[in-house]
């Protein structure tokens, strides 16, 4: 594994000093360092440097992800332990926050399971408390909506 | 402020279909974007998990299964419930057809054609000699970019007694296909599961009818059973029926040779499947299940999937007679139901023989009766075809419904 350092910039002048191995888990950067001249900084326009850092511990923790084939268990419930404490700890705005940046850095692993960690709000909610949580206005008609609930009763119940 | 309602469509998108199937409902609820959003794409648990359809008592009925967990100690009975038909009509009999159901109503004089994953419906008046033996199916041209619903009915005027009619999508109308092209040997009153639309066409299971050469042949027959290799299975056998051409096609061979008496039953898995069961009772007692490699109008190539003693001694009911069955092939295991005992109980099988006997669960709005035509059913996006407009209204908003034109032919048209 390569110790060489890319140097990042957010979008509010911080700066990170990472691994390349963790770089490359950003595909957007995989493509910036091939076009930019090595030692540079490589700024990124859309991420500010507090959801930065998060994306980069998260980065950091998955740099040796473990394939398909690996047999450890251990280290794959401790990573997903690991995972959900960090999840854990933030509130919904910062979320959506971490999957706009993911999804702008090109950063698959942390975009799935940062979109799953919001789809697993959803569940058990009514539409009233979705709406509530995700700031969502309400634009059917009373009637829309009776058309809408009995068009999916057919949804195949647990 | 980032909200919901920021998020550019793609990332909104990757969030929704992460949500599982039991909150679709609420999902599609909450606004219209995420309902338009939502029929973008199968939610993946969706296209999963295998589903069933099956009919009781006029009432279209859901199976969910999953064979995965089988297993373990703590597996969840599956659980049969109702599915809710638009307005609650009454239904004869279903088929399906990439994830579209059509559904035989109202004393068999009108079909329905439905996709339940989208909410689109569309009704089509059969012609006025309806009966209730008439068999229906469902498929797709790829010529024309259109689907198509073949119907099988009597017709005395005919020599084999069957008239096959054609509905095409395209032209909005029936008309009767060429009775010499036809004439595929069957016995059209045979049971309902005996068909299965796949990759746009309809294979037909066909079980003979030549009673007086099986009489002769009853004694020749277990001798030819013991060398496989032998035998033409010349009473039981599958026919397609190619939409394209619109014409049944050769004779394809089944990977066993049953007797008369003996169970079989067709299903598919996936989309791209025939999954066969074989219980055979005269040489030895057992189940075979066999799943097809590659499968088109003209050929068919089959691998056994699974194959088990079904003595009393292994486990099973003494008097079983397998009816309908659901497979996992990543546990190479399978359900199997029997015909006696309405989907009270399931019996799994595995390589190792009979493995545990699980008692299905009802939801309280499904009827006793028993169930018929089970079926396997993988939802799609694919569009119910509309009614062309003959000429003023082009297109149409998403929640309205059109009226009804003057000849009660109704047309609704829900979802867009």
């Amino acid at each position: 594994m390569s110790s060489n350092k890319i140097l990042l910039t957010s979008s509010d002048g911080e700066s990170f000093e990472i691994d390349e191995a963790v770089a490359r888990k950003f595909l957007i950067i995989v493509h910036m360092m091939e076009d930019n001249c090595a030692g540079e900084a490589i700024p990124l326009e859309n991420v500010t440097g507090d959801i930065l850092s998060k994306i980069i511990e998260y980065a950091k923790m998955h740099v040796n992800e473990p394939s398909e084939e690996d047999e450890d268990e251990e280290a794959k419930k401790n990573l997903d332990s690991w995972d959900a404490k960090f999840m854990e700890k933030l509130d919904l705005e910062t979320i959506f926050k971490i999957i706009l940046a993911a999804n702008y850095l090109n950063f698959e692993g942390l975009l799935g399971f940062a979109s799953q960690t919001v789809a697993d709000y959803i569940k058990d909610k009514t539409p009233e408390e979705v709406r509530e949580i995700f700031n969502i206005e309400n634009d059917f008609t009373p009637e829309e909506e009776e058309e809408i609930r009995k068009e999916n009763a057919w949804t195949f119940n647990e | 402020m980032t909200t919901m309602s920021n998020l550019p469509a793609e990332v909104l998108e990757e969030i929704l279909s992460r949500t599982p199937v039991t909150s679709l409902r609420t999902m599609r609820s909450t606004c219209k974007k995420w309902n338009n959003l939502s029929k973008k794409k199968i939610i993946p648990e969706a296209a999963r998990k295998q589903q069933g359809l099956m009919l009781i008592k006029k009432k279209i009925c859901s199976l969910s299964f999953s064979l995965h967990e089988i297993h373990k100690d703590d597996y969840v009975v599956p659980c049969i419930n109702q599915v809710d038909i638009p307005r609650n009509i009454e239904v004869e009999k279903i088929f399906h057809c990439d994830g579209i159901l059509l559904c035989v109503i109202e004393d068999n004089c009108s079909l329905l054609v439905w996709n339940p994953y989208l909410g689109q419906t569309r009704r089509i008046e059969v012609s006025s000699d309806a009966d209730m033996n008439d068999r229906y199916a469902l498929g797709y041209d790829n010529n024309n970019s259109s689907h198509k619903i073949l119907r099988i009915k009597k017709d005395f005027k005919n020599s084999d007694g069957l008239g096959y009619e054609i509905y095409r999508f395209a032209s909005n109308s029936w008309s009767l296909l060429d009775e010499e092209v036809m004439k595929p040997e069957w016995d059209v009153w045979s049971v309902q599961r005996s068909s299965v639309s796949l990759k746009g066409n309809t294979y037909f299971l066909l079980q003979g009818n030549d009673y007086d050469d099986q009489e002769d042949e009853e004694e020749e027959d277990d001798e030819e059973y013991e060398d496989d290799d032998d035998v033409l299975p010349k009473d039981n056998f599958l026919l397609c029926f190619d939409y394209t051409t619109e014409r049944f096609g050769p004779r394809l061979l089944l990977p066993f040779n049953p007797h008369v008496e003996e169970t079989v039953a067709l299903s598919c898995i996936g989309e791209e499947r025939l999954v066969m069961l074989y219980q055979s009772f005269k040489t030895y007692k057992g189940i075979e299940i066999w799943v097809t490699d590659k499968i088109d109008p003209k050929a068919v190539s089959w691998s056994k999937f699974l194959k088990v003693d079904i003595t009393p001694l292994t486990g099973f009911p003494v008097d079983f007679y397998a009816d309908s069955f659901v497979i996992d092939e990543e546990k190479k295991v399978a359900a199997v139901f029997d015909i006696h005992c309405s989907y009270q109980k399931a019996h799994i099988i595995g390589e190792d023989g009979y493995l545990k006997c699980v008692n299905m669960g009802r939801a309280s709005d499904v009827g006793n009766g028993q169930p018929l035509v089970f079926s396997s059913y993988v939802p799609s996006l694919v569009k119910v075809p509309v009614k062309q407009p003959k000429g003023k209204r082009k297109g149409r908003s998403s929640e309205t419904k059109s009226n009804k034109n003057k000849k009660g032919r109704k047309i609704k048209i829900i979802g867009g």
